[in-house]
Protein backbone atom coordinates (compact mmCIF):
# COMPACT_ATOMS: atom_id res chain seq x y z
CA UNK A 1 0.00 0.00 0.00
CA UNK A 2 2.68 2.17 0.90
CA UNK A 3 6.54 1.85 -0.35
CA UNK A 4 9.02 4.75 0.13
CA UNK A 5 12.31 3.58 -0.88
CA UNK A 6 15.96 5.18 0.73
CA UNK A 7 13.83 8.60 0.50
CA UNK A 8 16.14 11.52 1.69
CA UNK A 9 13.99 14.79 3.04
CA UNK A 10 15.28 17.84 4.44
CA UNK A 11 14.48 21.11 5.07
CA UNK A 12 16.83 23.73 3.54
CA UNK A 13 20.34 21.76 4.30
CA UNK A 14 19.23 19.92 7.15
CA UNK A 15 18.79 16.33 6.69
CA UNK A 16 15.93 14.75 8.12
CA UNK A 17 15.06 11.60 6.49
CA UNK A 18 18.23 9.81 5.06
CA UNK A 19 17.74 6.82 2.87
CA UNK A 20 14.78 6.42 4.37
CA UNK A 21 12.97 2.74 4.12
CA UNK A 22 9.55 1.89 4.80
CA UNK A 23 6.66 -0.69 3.84
CA UNK A 24 3.00 -0.58 4.89
CA UNK A 25 0.47 -3.20 4.01
CA UNK A 26 -3.55 -2.69 3.53
CA UNK A 27 -5.79 -3.94 6.11
CA UNK A 28 -3.68 -2.38 9.36
CA UNK A 29 -3.95 0.05 12.20
CA UNK A 30 -0.94 1.62 12.00
CA UNK A 31 1.13 3.11 15.59
CA UNK A 32 3.49 5.55 14.12
CA UNK A 33 5.60 6.60 16.96
CA UNK A 34 8.43 9.33 17.38
CA UNK A 35 10.32 11.57 19.34
CA UNK A 36 9.20 15.43 18.77
CA UNK A 37 10.99 16.21 15.75
CA UNK A 38 11.38 12.84 14.59
CA UNK A 39 9.70 13.95 11.56
CA UNK A 40 5.95 12.30 12.33
CA UNK A 41 4.28 14.77 10.71
CA UNK A 42 6.81 15.62 7.81
CA UNK A 43 6.57 11.53 6.83
CA UNK A 44 2.85 11.65 7.14
CA UNK A 45 3.19 14.87 4.31
CA UNK A 46 5.26 13.50 2.30
CA UNK A 47 2.97 10.19 1.85
CA UNK A 48 -0.25 12.67 1.42
CA UNK A 49 1.67 14.60 -1.10
CA UNK A 50 2.13 17.76 0.49
CA UNK A 51 5.40 17.72 1.10
CA UNK A 52 8.07 16.77 -2.11
CA UNK A 53 10.83 14.44 -1.17
CA UNK A 54 13.99 15.51 -2.71
CA UNK A 55 15.00 11.82 -3.73
CA UNK A 56 14.28 8.31 -3.34
CA UNK A 57 10.74 6.04 -4.58
CA UNK A 58 7.85 6.81 -3.16
CA UNK A 59 4.43 4.75 -3.76
CA UNK A 60 1.18 5.30 -2.13
CA UNK A 61 -1.84 3.20 -3.39
CA UNK A 62 -0.11 2.93 -6.26
CA UNK A 63 0.92 6.38 -7.12
CA UNK A 64 3.52 8.76 -6.70
CA UNK A 65 2.97 11.07 -3.61
CA UNK A 66 3.90 14.33 -5.11
CA UNK A 67 2.39 14.12 -8.00
CA UNK A 68 -0.70 14.64 -6.06
CA UNK A 69 -3.20 12.95 -8.01
CA UNK A 70 -6.80 13.30 -7.23
CA UNK A 71 -7.34 9.54 -7.71
CA UNK A 72 -4.50 8.71 -4.81
CA UNK A 73 -6.56 12.26 -2.91
CA UNK A 74 -9.71 10.80 -3.44
CA UNK A 75 -8.78 7.45 -1.35
CA UNK A 76 -6.92 9.49 1.31
CA UNK A 77 -8.20 11.09 3.89
CA UNK A 78 -6.14 13.17 6.30
CA UNK A 79 -7.07 14.32 9.65
CA UNK A 80 -3.82 16.41 10.85
CA UNK A 81 -3.02 17.39 14.80
CA UNK A 82 -4.21 21.14 13.85
CA UNK A 83 -6.90 22.36 11.30
CA UNK A 84 -8.91 24.75 10.29
CA UNK A 85 -12.89 24.48 9.73
CA UNK A 86 -15.01 27.12 7.47
CA UNK A 87 -17.48 29.07 9.80
CA UNK A 88 -20.80 26.88 7.45
CA UNK A 89 -23.39 24.37 8.65
CA UNK A 90 -22.34 20.89 8.89
CA UNK A 91 -25.19 20.66 6.29
CA UNK A 92 -23.16 23.02 3.66
CA UNK A 93 -20.08 21.26 5.09
CA UNK A 94 -21.24 17.99 3.59
CA UNK A 95 -22.79 19.75 0.36
CA UNK A 96 -19.14 21.40 -1.10
CA UNK A 97 -17.32 18.75 0.40
CA UNK A 98 -18.80 15.50 0.44
CA UNK A 99 -19.17 15.46 -3.89
CA UNK A 100 -15.10 15.25 -3.72
CA UNK A 101 -15.20 11.87 -2.26
CA UNK A 102 -17.10 9.43 -4.24
CA UNK A 103 -18.22 6.76 -1.60
CA UNK A 104 -19.04 9.29 0.90
CA UNK A 105 -22.36 7.61 2.90
CA UNK A 106 -24.67 10.06 4.59
CA UNK A 107 -25.83 7.50 6.66
CA UNK A 108 -22.67 6.49 8.03
CA UNK A 109 -21.86 9.96 8.69
CA UNK A 110 -24.26 10.42 10.59
CA UNK A 111 -23.97 6.92 12.90
CA UNK A 112 -20.42 8.11 13.59
CA UNK A 113 -22.06 12.13 14.55
CA UNK A 114 -24.34 10.05 17.32
CA UNK A 115 -21.37 7.80 18.34
CA UNK A 116 -19.49 11.27 19.09
CA UNK A 117 -22.85 12.82 20.60
CA UNK A 118 -22.31 15.33 17.89
CA UNK A 119 -25.13 17.79 17.35
CA UNK A 120 -25.65 18.23 13.37
CA UNK A 121 -27.88 21.36 13.57
CA UNK A 122 -25.35 23.52 15.01
CA UNK A 123 -22.62 25.69 13.24
CA UNK A 124 -18.98 24.11 12.77
CA UNK A 125 -17.95 27.28 14.50
CA UNK A 126 -19.27 26.43 17.35
CA UNK A 127 -18.32 23.12 18.26
CA UNK A 128 -15.53 22.94 20.20
CA UNK A 129 -11.89 21.72 19.35
CA UNK A 130 -12.56 18.26 20.59
CA UNK A 131 -15.91 17.92 18.78
CA UNK A 132 -14.51 19.80 15.54
CA UNK A 133 -11.87 16.61 15.29
CA UNK A 134 -14.60 14.23 16.00
CA UNK A 135 -16.52 15.63 13.32
CA UNK A 136 -13.20 15.67 10.87
CA UNK A 137 -12.89 11.82 11.94
CA UNK A 138 -16.68 11.15 10.92
CA UNK A 139 -16.54 12.84 7.79
CA UNK A 140 -13.19 10.93 7.06
CA UNK A 141 -14.94 7.43 7.91
CA UNK A 142 -17.53 8.04 6.17
CA UNK A 143 -15.59 9.32 3.26
CA UNK A 144 -14.76 5.46 3.18
CA UNK A 145 -11.47 6.15 1.35
CA UNK A 146 -8.54 3.55 1.30
CA UNK A 147 -6.10 5.36 3.25
CA UNK A 148 -6.81 7.54 6.89
CA UNK A 149 -4.14 9.53 8.19
CA UNK A 150 -4.55 10.55 11.57
CA UNK A 151 -2.11 12.67 13.26
CA UNK A 152 -2.12 13.29 16.93
CA UNK A 153 -5.91 12.16 16.76
CA UNK A 154 -6.46 11.80 20.84
CA UNK A 155 -5.26 15.42 21.47
CA UNK A 156 -7.49 17.48 22.56
CA UNK A 157 -10.27 14.60 23.03
CA UNK A 158 -11.84 13.98 26.78
CA UNK A 159 -11.44 10.75 28.45
CA UNK A 160 -14.73 8.88 27.12
CA UNK A 161 -13.89 10.65 23.74
CA UNK A 162 -10.76 9.03 23.67
CA UNK A 163 -12.40 5.22 24.41
CA UNK A 164 -15.12 6.53 21.73
CA UNK A 165 -12.49 7.01 19.16
CA UNK A 166 -10.84 3.85 19.88
CA UNK A 167 -13.91 2.02 19.36
CA UNK A 168 -15.02 3.81 16.37
CA UNK A 169 -11.62 2.99 14.32
CA UNK A 170 -11.58 -0.39 15.14
CA UNK A 171 -15.11 -1.03 14.02
CA UNK A 172 -14.56 0.76 10.82
CA UNK A 173 -11.59 -1.38 9.73
CA UNK A 174 -12.54 -3.10 6.59
CA UNK A 175 -9.77 -5.59 5.05
CA UNK A 176 -9.52 -2.36 2.21
CA UNK A 177 -9.03 0.17 4.41
CA UNK A 178 -5.84 0.97 6.42
CA UNK A 179 -5.37 4.09 9.28
CA UNK A 180 -1.84 5.52 9.83
CA UNK A 181 -1.87 6.93 13.55
CA UNK A 182 1.03 9.24 14.64
CA UNK A 183 1.05 10.03 18.42
CA UNK A 184 2.50 11.10 21.23
CA UNK A 185 -0.36 9.62 23.61
CA UNK A 186 0.96 5.65 23.31
CA UNK A 187 -1.76 5.05 26.31
CA UNK A 188 -4.33 6.09 24.31
CA UNK A 189 -3.72 4.00 21.92
CA UNK A 190 -2.99 0.43 23.30
CA UNK A 191 -5.11 -2.05 22.00
CA UNK A 192 -5.76 -0.62 18.81
CA UNK A 193 -2.32 -0.11 17.14
CA UNK A 194 -0.83 -2.68 15.17
CA UNK A 195 1.71 -2.57 13.46
CA UNK A 196 3.70 -0.38 15.16
CA UNK A 197 6.33 1.98 13.67
CA UNK A 198 8.91 3.77 15.17
CA UNK A 199 10.95 6.33 13.60
CA UNK A 200 14.22 7.82 15.13
CA UNK A 201 16.71 10.12 13.68
CA UNK A 202 15.72 9.78 10.35
CA UNK A 203 15.22 5.99 9.99
CA UNK A 204 12.50 3.33 10.63
CA UNK A 205 13.79 1.65 13.49
CA UNK A 206 10.86 -0.68 14.10
CA UNK A 207 8.32 -1.94 11.40
CA UNK A 208 6.86 -5.09 13.37
CA UNK A 209 3.14 -6.12 14.36
CA UNK A 210 2.72 -6.74 18.26
CA UNK A 211 3.01 -10.58 17.39
CA UNK A 212 6.31 -9.85 15.82
CA UNK A 213 7.88 -7.71 18.75
CA UNK A 214 6.43 -10.33 21.45
CA UNK A 215 8.24 -12.91 19.50
CA UNK A 216 11.36 -11.43 19.95
CA UNK A 217 11.58 -9.95 23.31
CA UNK A 218 10.09 -10.44 26.50
CA UNK A 219 8.93 -7.55 28.99
CA UNK A 220 8.41 -8.78 33.01
CA UNK A 221 7.96 -5.89 35.45
CA UNK A 222 9.82 -6.77 38.90
CA UNK A 223 10.22 -5.15 42.24
CA UNK A 224 14.04 -4.83 42.54
CA UNK A 225 16.35 -3.36 39.74
CA UNK A 226 17.08 -6.26 37.52
CA UNK A 227 21.01 -7.19 38.17
CA UNK A 228 22.98 -6.17 35.00
CA UNK A 229 24.18 -8.98 32.49
CA UNK A 230 21.17 -11.30 32.86
CA UNK A 231 20.05 -10.84 29.55
CA UNK A 232 18.23 -7.87 30.02
CA UNK A 233 18.51 -5.45 27.55
CA UNK A 234 16.79 -2.19 29.09
CA UNK A 235 15.50 -1.60 32.36
CA UNK A 236 13.31 1.82 33.09
CA UNK A 237 12.24 2.71 36.31
CA UNK A 238 7.89 2.87 36.74
CA UNK A 239 5.99 3.09 39.30
CA UNK A 240 5.76 0.22 41.72
CA UNK A 241 9.06 -1.52 40.47
CA UNK A 242 10.96 -2.06 37.29
CA UNK A 243 10.19 -2.28 33.66
CA UNK A 244 12.60 -4.85 31.82
CA UNK A 245 13.13 -5.69 28.02
CA UNK A 246 14.93 -8.63 27.44
CA UNK A 247 15.43 -11.03 24.10
CA UNK A 248 12.99 -13.92 24.34
CA UNK A 249 14.29 -17.69 24.55
CA UNK A 250 11.81 -19.16 22.26
CA UNK A 251 9.05 -17.49 20.02
CA UNK A 252 6.70 -18.84 21.99
CA UNK A 253 7.42 -16.95 24.93
CA UNK A 254 4.72 -14.58 25.41
CA UNK A 255 4.60 -11.48 27.76
CA UNK A 256 2.68 -8.69 28.51
CA UNK A 257 3.60 -5.42 25.96
CA UNK A 258 3.90 -1.98 27.59
CA UNK A 259 4.22 0.53 24.73
CA UNK A 260 5.73 3.15 26.15
CA UNK A 261 8.34 1.09 27.37
CA UNK A 262 9.02 -0.78 24.63
CA UNK A 263 9.16 2.78 22.86
CA UNK A 264 11.58 3.83 24.99
CA UNK A 265 13.77 0.85 25.02
CA UNK A 266 14.04 0.78 21.47
CA UNK A 267 14.33 4.26 20.87
CA UNK A 268 17.36 4.29 23.69
CA UNK A 269 18.98 1.66 21.66
CA UNK A 270 18.41 1.68 18.04
CA UNK A 271 21.22 -1.08 17.10
CA UNK A 272 20.62 -3.61 19.86
CA UNK A 273 16.74 -3.28 20.70
CA UNK A 274 15.73 -1.70 17.68
CA UNK A 275 18.31 -4.36 15.68
CA UNK A 276 16.39 -7.51 16.64
CA UNK A 277 13.92 -5.97 13.82
CA UNK A 278 15.76 -5.33 11.26
CA UNK A 279 14.63 -7.90 8.87
CA UNK A 280 10.84 -7.19 9.88
CA UNK A 281 11.08 -3.11 8.56
CA UNK A 282 11.11 -3.69 5.21
CA UNK B 1 -15.89 19.69 -15.14
CA UNK B 2 -17.53 18.34 -12.04
CA UNK B 3 -14.42 19.20 -10.37
CA UNK B 4 -14.17 22.53 -11.70
CA UNK B 5 -18.62 23.04 -11.17
CA UNK B 6 -17.90 21.47 -7.31
CA UNK B 7 -14.69 24.56 -6.63
CA UNK B 8 -17.12 27.23 -8.13
CA UNK B 9 -19.55 26.60 -5.53
CA UNK B 10 -17.50 26.05 -2.64
CA UNK B 11 -15.67 29.78 -3.62
CA UNK B 12 -19.21 31.22 -3.63
CA UNK B 13 -20.14 29.71 -0.47
CA UNK B 14 -16.61 31.24 0.75
CA UNK B 15 -17.25 34.53 -1.10
CA UNK B 16 -21.07 35.67 -1.29
CA UNK B 17 -20.56 37.21 2.52
CA UNK B 18 -18.02 39.65 0.53
CA UNK B 19 -19.92 39.99 -2.68
CA UNK B 20 -23.19 41.26 -0.38
CA UNK B 21 -21.32 43.88 1.28
CA UNK B 22 -19.67 44.68 -2.12
CA UNK B 23 -23.10 45.14 -3.54
CA UNK B 24 -24.41 46.67 -0.64
CA UNK B 25 -21.54 49.44 -0.79
CA UNK B 26 -21.97 50.01 -4.63
CA UNK B 27 -26.03 50.09 -4.72
CA UNK B 28 -25.37 52.51 -1.32
CA UNK B 29 -23.19 54.77 -2.66
CA UNK B 30 -25.14 54.97 -6.02
CA UNK B 31 -28.17 55.83 -3.93
CA UNK B 32 -26.58 58.28 -1.88
CA UNK B 33 -24.99 60.22 -4.55
CA UNK B 34 -28.57 60.80 -6.74
CA UNK B 35 -30.57 61.50 -3.59
CA UNK B 36 -28.34 63.97 -2.39
CA UNK B 37 -27.33 64.92 -6.07
CA UNK B 38 -31.24 65.23 -6.85
CA UNK B 39 -31.81 67.36 -3.48
CA UNK B 40 -29.02 69.64 -3.98
CA UNK B 41 -30.24 69.79 -7.63
CA UNK B 42 -33.61 71.77 -6.07
CA UNK B 43 -31.70 74.58 -4.91
CA UNK B 44 -29.30 74.72 -8.14
CA UNK B 45 -28.35 73.12 -11.15
CA UNK B 46 -25.44 69.88 -10.64
CA UNK B 47 -23.67 67.66 -12.86
CA UNK B 48 -24.85 64.73 -14.56
CA UNK B 49 -24.37 61.42 -12.61
CA UNK B 50 -22.77 59.06 -15.07
CA UNK B 51 -23.20 55.82 -14.41
CA UNK B 52 -20.86 54.16 -17.18
CA UNK B 53 -17.99 56.18 -15.15
CA UNK B 54 -18.99 54.94 -11.91
CA UNK B 55 -18.31 51.26 -12.79
CA UNK B 56 -14.49 51.21 -13.48
CA UNK B 57 -13.03 51.89 -9.82
CA UNK B 58 -14.93 48.98 -8.21
CA UNK B 59 -14.56 46.50 -11.13
CA UNK B 60 -10.00 47.74 -11.21
CA UNK B 61 -10.24 48.03 -8.00
CA UNK B 62 -12.17 45.68 -5.90
CA UNK B 63 -11.55 43.19 -8.58
CA UNK B 64 -7.40 43.27 -8.48
CA UNK B 65 -8.16 43.22 -4.21
CA UNK B 66 -10.34 40.42 -4.87
CA UNK B 67 -8.42 38.55 -7.12
CA UNK B 68 -5.37 39.64 -5.05
CA UNK B 69 -6.09 37.76 -1.70
CA UNK B 70 -8.21 35.01 -3.62
CA UNK B 71 -5.73 32.04 -2.44
CA UNK B 72 -4.94 33.78 0.75
CA UNK B 73 -6.55 31.55 3.45
CA UNK B 74 -6.11 28.70 1.04
CA UNK B 75 -2.72 28.64 -0.28
CA UNK B 76 -0.38 30.23 1.91
CA UNK B 77 -2.20 30.04 5.54
CA UNK B 78 -0.77 26.88 7.41
CA UNK B 79 -3.80 25.69 8.61
CA UNK B 80 -5.54 26.27 5.46
CA UNK B 81 -3.47 24.97 3.01
CA UNK B 82 -3.73 21.36 4.43
CA UNK B 83 -7.44 21.27 2.50
CA UNK B 84 -6.45 23.10 -0.04
CA UNK B 85 -3.17 20.75 -1.07
CA UNK B 86 -5.35 17.50 -0.03
CA UNK B 87 -8.72 18.52 -2.15
CA UNK B 88 -8.50 15.57 -4.81
CA UNK B 89 -8.69 17.98 -7.94
CA UNK B 90 -5.94 18.88 -10.05
CA UNK B 91 -3.78 22.02 -9.79
CA UNK B 92 -5.44 23.35 -13.17
CA UNK B 93 -8.63 22.19 -11.85
CA UNK B 94 -8.14 24.89 -9.08
CA UNK B 95 -6.63 27.70 -11.37
CA UNK B 96 -9.86 27.43 -14.23
CA UNK B 97 -12.13 27.71 -10.79
CA UNK B 98 -10.38 30.91 -10.14
CA UNK B 99 -10.26 32.44 -13.18
CA UNK B 100 -13.85 31.95 -14.01
CA UNK B 101 -14.42 33.33 -10.27
CA UNK B 102 -12.44 36.13 -10.39
CA UNK B 103 -11.81 37.48 -13.92
CA UNK B 104 -15.28 36.15 -16.12
CA UNK B 105 -18.05 35.82 -12.88
CA UNK B 106 -16.69 38.82 -11.25
CA UNK B 107 -16.90 41.37 -13.77
CA UNK B 108 -19.98 39.80 -15.65
CA UNK B 109 -21.35 39.96 -12.19
CA UNK B 110 -20.83 43.46 -11.34
CA UNK B 111 -21.88 44.94 -14.82
CA UNK B 112 -25.13 43.01 -14.26
CA UNK B 113 -25.43 44.52 -10.66
CA UNK B 114 -24.67 48.01 -11.80
CA UNK B 115 -27.44 48.01 -14.23
CA UNK B 116 -29.86 46.55 -11.65
CA UNK B 117 -28.45 49.16 -8.95
CA UNK B 118 -29.23 51.75 -11.44
CA UNK B 119 -32.55 50.65 -12.68
CA UNK B 120 -33.80 50.57 -8.69
CA UNK B 121 -32.45 54.25 -8.00
CA UNK B 122 -33.19 55.54 -10.97
CA UNK B 123 -36.67 53.74 -10.36
CA UNK B 124 -36.66 55.56 -6.55
CA UNK B 125 -35.37 58.84 -8.37
CA UNK B 126 -38.41 59.02 -11.02
CA UNK B 127 -40.58 57.86 -7.98
CA UNK B 128 -39.25 60.62 -5.50
CA UNK B 129 -38.14 63.69 -7.28
CA UNK B 130 -40.35 62.74 -10.72
CA UNK B 131 -36.45 63.30 -12.56
CA UNK B 132 -33.53 60.92 -13.41
CA UNK B 133 -30.86 59.86 -15.70
CA UNK B 134 -30.14 57.63 -18.17
CA UNK B 135 -29.68 54.02 -16.59
CA UNK B 136 -26.30 52.04 -16.42
CA UNK B 137 -25.59 50.75 -20.29
CA UNK B 138 -23.78 47.04 -19.81
CA UNK B 139 -23.66 46.23 -23.37
CA UNK B 140 -22.30 50.64 -24.10
CA UNK B 141 -18.58 49.56 -25.60
CA UNK B 142 -16.63 51.21 -23.48
CA UNK B 143 -17.85 48.92 -20.71
CA UNK B 144 -17.31 45.97 -22.86
CA UNK B 145 -14.06 46.81 -23.52
CA UNK B 146 -12.89 47.83 -19.98
CA UNK B 147 -14.68 44.33 -19.00
CA UNK B 148 -12.23 43.02 -21.64
CA UNK B 149 -8.93 44.83 -19.83
CA UNK B 150 -10.30 43.00 -16.68
CA UNK B 151 -10.24 39.74 -17.81
CA UNK B 152 -6.70 40.70 -19.06
CA UNK B 153 -5.33 42.55 -16.09
CA UNK B 154 -6.49 40.30 -13.03
CA UNK B 155 -4.33 37.22 -14.41
CA UNK B 156 -1.73 39.60 -13.48
CA UNK B 157 -3.05 39.83 -9.39
CA UNK B 158 -3.65 36.33 -9.69
CA UNK B 159 -0.01 35.20 -10.44
CA UNK B 160 0.29 37.79 -7.34
CA UNK B 161 -1.97 36.08 -5.53
CA UNK B 162 0.00 32.66 -6.10
CA UNK B 163 3.59 33.83 -6.07
CA UNK B 164 3.30 36.14 -2.77
CA UNK B 165 2.70 34.96 0.89
CA UNK B 166 1.68 37.79 1.77
CA UNK B 167 0.58 41.68 1.33
CA UNK B 168 -0.75 40.08 -2.26
CA UNK B 169 -2.45 43.17 -3.60
CA UNK B 170 0.57 45.78 -2.41
CA UNK B 171 3.50 43.78 -3.47
CA UNK B 172 1.84 43.42 -7.13
CA UNK B 173 1.26 46.41 -7.06
CA UNK B 174 5.18 47.50 -6.22
CA UNK B 175 5.99 44.67 -8.62
CA UNK B 176 4.08 45.70 -11.49
CA UNK B 177 5.60 49.44 -11.01
CA UNK B 178 9.06 48.23 -10.46
CA UNK B 179 8.78 46.39 -13.52
CA UNK B 180 7.27 49.57 -15.64
CA UNK B 181 10.01 51.84 -14.48
CA UNK B 182 12.56 49.06 -15.70
CA UNK B 183 10.42 48.75 -19.52
CA UNK B 184 10.68 52.21 -19.43
CA UNK B 185 14.36 52.28 -18.95
CA UNK B 186 14.71 49.82 -21.67
CA UNK B 187 12.44 51.42 -24.07
CA UNK B 188 14.36 54.50 -23.71
CA UNK B 189 17.73 52.74 -24.18
CA UNK B 190 15.52 51.31 -27.37
CA UNK B 191 14.48 53.88 -28.76
CA UNK B 192 18.05 55.64 -28.17
CA UNK B 193 19.05 53.19 -30.14
CA UNK B 194 16.10 52.64 -33.08
CA UNK B 195 16.39 56.55 -33.47
CA UNK B 196 19.75 57.01 -33.24
CA UNK B 197 20.36 58.88 -36.12
CA UNK B 198 18.27 61.46 -35.25
CA UNK B 199 20.18 61.93 -31.94
CA UNK B 200 22.89 64.03 -32.34
CA UNK B 201 24.18 63.87 -28.81
CA UNK B 202 23.02 62.25 -25.19
CA UNK B 203 19.97 64.44 -25.88
CA UNK B 204 17.35 64.76 -28.92
CA UNK B 205 17.49 68.45 -30.15
CA UNK B 206 13.98 69.03 -31.40
CA UNK B 207 12.47 65.66 -30.00
CA UNK B 208 9.14 66.04 -31.25
CA UNK B 209 6.56 63.47 -29.59
CA UNK B 210 4.56 62.65 -32.81
CA UNK B 211 4.04 58.93 -32.85
CA UNK B 212 3.08 58.37 -36.76
CA UNK B 213 6.01 61.00 -37.82
CA UNK B 214 8.76 59.66 -35.46
CA UNK B 215 7.96 56.09 -36.45
CA UNK B 216 7.74 57.14 -40.28
CA UNK B 217 10.80 59.62 -40.31
CA UNK B 218 13.23 58.51 -37.78
CA UNK B 219 13.45 55.01 -37.44
CA UNK B 220 15.64 52.97 -38.63
CA UNK B 221 13.62 49.86 -38.86
CA UNK B 222 10.22 50.60 -41.24
CA UNK B 223 8.84 47.30 -40.13
CA UNK B 224 8.35 48.77 -36.77
CA UNK B 225 6.07 51.17 -38.18
CA UNK B 226 3.57 48.43 -39.95
CA UNK B 227 3.67 45.73 -37.33
CA UNK B 228 4.36 47.19 -33.84
CA UNK B 229 1.05 48.10 -32.57
CA UNK B 230 -0.42 44.79 -34.32
CA UNK B 231 2.02 42.70 -32.39
CA UNK B 232 1.53 44.85 -29.66
CA UNK B 233 -2.07 44.32 -29.21
CA UNK B 234 -1.33 40.51 -29.89
CA UNK B 235 0.91 40.53 -27.07
CA UNK B 236 -1.66 42.11 -24.75
CA UNK B 237 -4.58 40.55 -25.49
CA UNK B 238 -3.43 37.33 -26.54
CA UNK B 239 -0.25 36.61 -24.60
CA UNK B 240 -0.14 38.17 -21.16
CA UNK B 241 -2.90 36.73 -19.79
CA UNK B 242 -2.05 32.84 -20.52
CA UNK B 243 1.61 33.47 -19.40
CA UNK B 244 0.47 34.57 -16.34
CA UNK B 245 -2.09 31.96 -15.84
CA UNK B 246 0.86 29.06 -17.31
CA UNK B 247 3.45 31.22 -13.91
CA UNK B 248 0.57 30.87 -11.62
CA UNK B 249 -0.21 27.33 -12.60
CA UNK B 250 3.02 26.39 -11.92
CA UNK B 251 3.34 27.96 -8.29
CA UNK B 252 -0.29 26.24 -7.51
CA UNK B 253 1.67 22.89 -8.86
CA UNK B 254 4.06 23.62 -7.00
CA UNK B 255 3.03 24.73 -3.59
CA UNK B 256 4.16 22.75 -0.46
CA UNK B 257 3.04 22.83 2.65
CA UNK B 258 4.96 24.88 5.23
CA UNK B 259 5.80 24.78 9.09
CA UNK B 260 5.48 20.62 8.68
CA UNK B 261 7.37 20.35 11.82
Amino acid sequence: MITLDNLTFRYGKKPLFDKLRLNLEEGNIYGLLGMNGAGKTTLLKVISGQLYRREGDADVLGFDPGRRHPDMLREIFYLPEEFALPRITVELYLKLYSPFYPRFSREEFEGYCATFQLDLTQKLSEYSFGQKKKFLLAFGLASQTRLLILDEPTNGLDIPSKSQFRKTVASAMTPERSFLISTHQVRDMENLIDPLVILHQGKVILNSSLEGVSRKIRMEKTLAEPAPGSGILYTEKVPGGYYAIGKTSSPEEESALDLEVLFNGVVSDPAGIGGLFKEDRA
Amino acid sequence: MKNIYYLLREEYYGQRKKAIVLGAVIFGIFFLSRFVQEFVGRFGGVGQFDYQESIGGYLYVAGFIFTSMCLARSMHTRLGQHNWLMMPVFAHEKLIAKIIAYSLIYPVGLILFTFLSSALTEGFMALFWHHAVPLFRPFDRSVLLMGAHYFVLSSLFLMGAAYFKSAHFIKTVLSLLAFAVSLGLVAGLLVRFVYRDYYTSMVAGTFHINGEDILLQYCRFPWLSRWGEPLGKFLYWGVLSPFFWAVTYFRIKEAEAKDAV
